[in-house]
């Protein structure tokens, strides 16, 4: 079984210090990752990070854990949208080869979550999203269990096929260092048949971002009068 | 005229209501600049008619059509396998200039697979903002400190986008017209599985959402809490509040970053003023 889990490194908002490696769904797909990895003998994992070389930093935990792993750049990713990193991820998976594709529900910045959703579109294959547990089956499918608001829903499909991991999947799962991994191996645009243009157009659709001034908290002097307030707001 | 496309998800056979409320929302976008809002229905069965059927009710609601697919295979859970082919379908007979989906696990589902397939722009749970004929698009980046906004009339391709909010009241009188599409085959490859051990114990749904920053707190303390209705989000988890959801900060600094995140404030360490905060929600519960 062919493993891939997309990885990226936290980005910091504009003048801020940086934010921890890895965002908590990011974490997670890694864990879920490893976990599936190990209980198919015989499957390899590769973690793909999209990004500048400070991405080579989200990769090295999952070298620690003894995976491929591979960065993707060009500057006509630089302030494109999420269908211009859709469709350089899954021009990458095919070149690498998968069976499984994993990465984090959403991310800790932008919370769209929308990159593993519009990656499976570019690859042609089903998406699962939102995962809590993850699983393989006696039957070779992959058992998929999320919340729905205030119940639980299980769901299997076969592979390929990519699925989206929420923060709290895989928690507790024991990450055992497997050695140093190779070096990051560096892919652009040629290596995987896409040409800049056809992502460039895509930096129009993403917006801008602003820093506007925002009201700070109500501070209140105590837990009761928290208490009284959300009565209040009912 | 421009078309507006409103995924109307349904819940136990009616539209949900978020699904409601991101129609109020794109009848409030399309009387503003001109366009015709289209529900897009897809069901397992032809709905009921009646004075109180899905149709009637998303006529009231601000549908000025409702585009019908049924397919037996259209029933729950709503996923991109399931649904995103009608959905998909209906677009191309009616390409939108804006689609809007409720901001329901279904929908977080389908709308981005949807997007990707339209080549569109995505935005999940803006805040919309109408000036004139101009549609703006924010939403908080970077756990609040900052936002990202896009101009709807700067880009030429259609906008997806997913909407949490309050189901707004009736706002129309006239039937919505129909609009019958054939829904192509749904041949999902996700299968759903019983859940063992029957009915799991239901979770409350959230109330508060506490940012206590790089903190941490105990397992059963969290758990506690969530059972409470209260969901403690640290630095580097994604989180969005229901609309419904009073977001309060707890750090001992005043000056820390999540007090611009939040409507309310608690100064401590953040560890006690969850104990003594899931003591007074137990209270407040029992």
């Amino acid at each position: 079984m062919k493993i891939i889990v997309l990885l990226r490194r936290l980005i910091g908002p504009p003048g801020r210090p940086e934010p921890g490696l890895l965002g908590a769904c990011e974490a997670a797909a890694l864990r879920a990752a490893v976990r599936l990895q190990a209980a198919c003998p015989g499957s390899s994992l590769t973690a793909l990070a999209v990004g500048p070389p400070r991405d080579d930093a989200a990769l090295a935990p999952a070298a620690a854990l003894g995976a491929r792993t591979v960065r993707l750049w060009n500057l006509a990713l630089e302030g494109a949208d999420y269908d211009a990193y859709a469709r350089a991820i899954a021009a990458t998976c095919r070149l690498l080869k998968y069976d499984l594709v994993l990465c984090g529900e959403r991310s800790a910045e932008e919370g769209l979550g929308v990159i593993g959703p519009a990656t499976a579109e570019h690859l042609g294959i089903p998406h699962l999203s939102a995962a809590c547990d993850i699983a393989w089956q006696p039957s070779g499918r992959l058992r998929v269990e999320r919340g729905e608001g205030t119940a639980a829903r299980r769901l299997e499909a076969a592979p390929p096929l990519l699925v989206t991991v929420a923060a709290s999947c895989a928690v507790g799962e024991r990450l055992a260092p497997a050695g140093a991994g190779g070096p990051v191996e560096l892919f652009d645009l040629d290596r995987i048949g896409l040409l800049p243009e056809e992502l460039r157009h895509r930096q129009r659709f993403e917006g801008t971002v602003i820093a506007p001034p925002r009201p700070r908290a109500e501070i209140l002097p105590d837990v009761a009068t928290l208490a009284q307030k959300l009565r209040e707001s009912r | 005229m421009a078309n507006v496309l409103v995924y109307a998800e349904l819940a136990e056979g009616r539209p949900s209501t978020l699904a409601l409320a991101a129609l109020g929302e794109a009848r409030r976008i399309a009387s503003a600049i001109g366009a015709t809002v289209y529900a897009v229905l897809a069901c397992a069965e032809l709905p009921r008619y009646g004075d109180d059927d899905a149709i009637a009710l998303l006529g009231r609601h601000g549908a000025d059509k409702v585009i019908l697919l049924t397919a037996p295979g259209l029933g729950r859970p709503t996923l991109f396998a399931t649904h995103g082919p009608a959905v998909v379908a209906a677009c191309e007979q009616l390409p939108p200039a804006l689609l809007l989906f409720p901001s329901s696990v279904g929908g977080s589902d389908v709308a981005p697979r949807v997007a990707a397939r339209l080549g569109a722009a995505f935005a999940a749970r803006p805040r919309i903002d109408i000036s004139g004929d101009n549609v703006v698009l924010s939403r908080p980046v970077h756990g609040g400190v900052c936002e990202r906004r896009l101009a709807i009339e700067d880009i030429e391709r259609p906008v997806v986008l997913t909407y949490d909010g309050p189901a707004g009241e009736p706002c129309c009188d006239g039937d919505a017209e129909v609009v019958v599409l054939t829904a192509p085959p749904v041949q999902p490859a996700i299968h759903e599985l019983p859940l063992e051990g029957g009915a799991q114990a239901p979770v409350p749904p959230v109330r508060v959402v506490l940012l206590i920053g790089r903190a941490a707190i105990p397992d059963p303390l969290e758990r506690r809490l969530r059972a409470l209705g209260a969901r403690v989000v640290v630095d580097g988890v994604p989180w969005e509040a229901p609309h419904s959801a009073v977001v309060v900060a707890v750090q001992t600094d005043p000056e820390h970053p999540v007090f611009q995140q939040a409507r309310f404030g608690l100064l401590g360490e953040p560890a006690d003023v969850m104990e003594r905060l899931a003591g007074a929600l137990a209270d407040a519960a029992a």
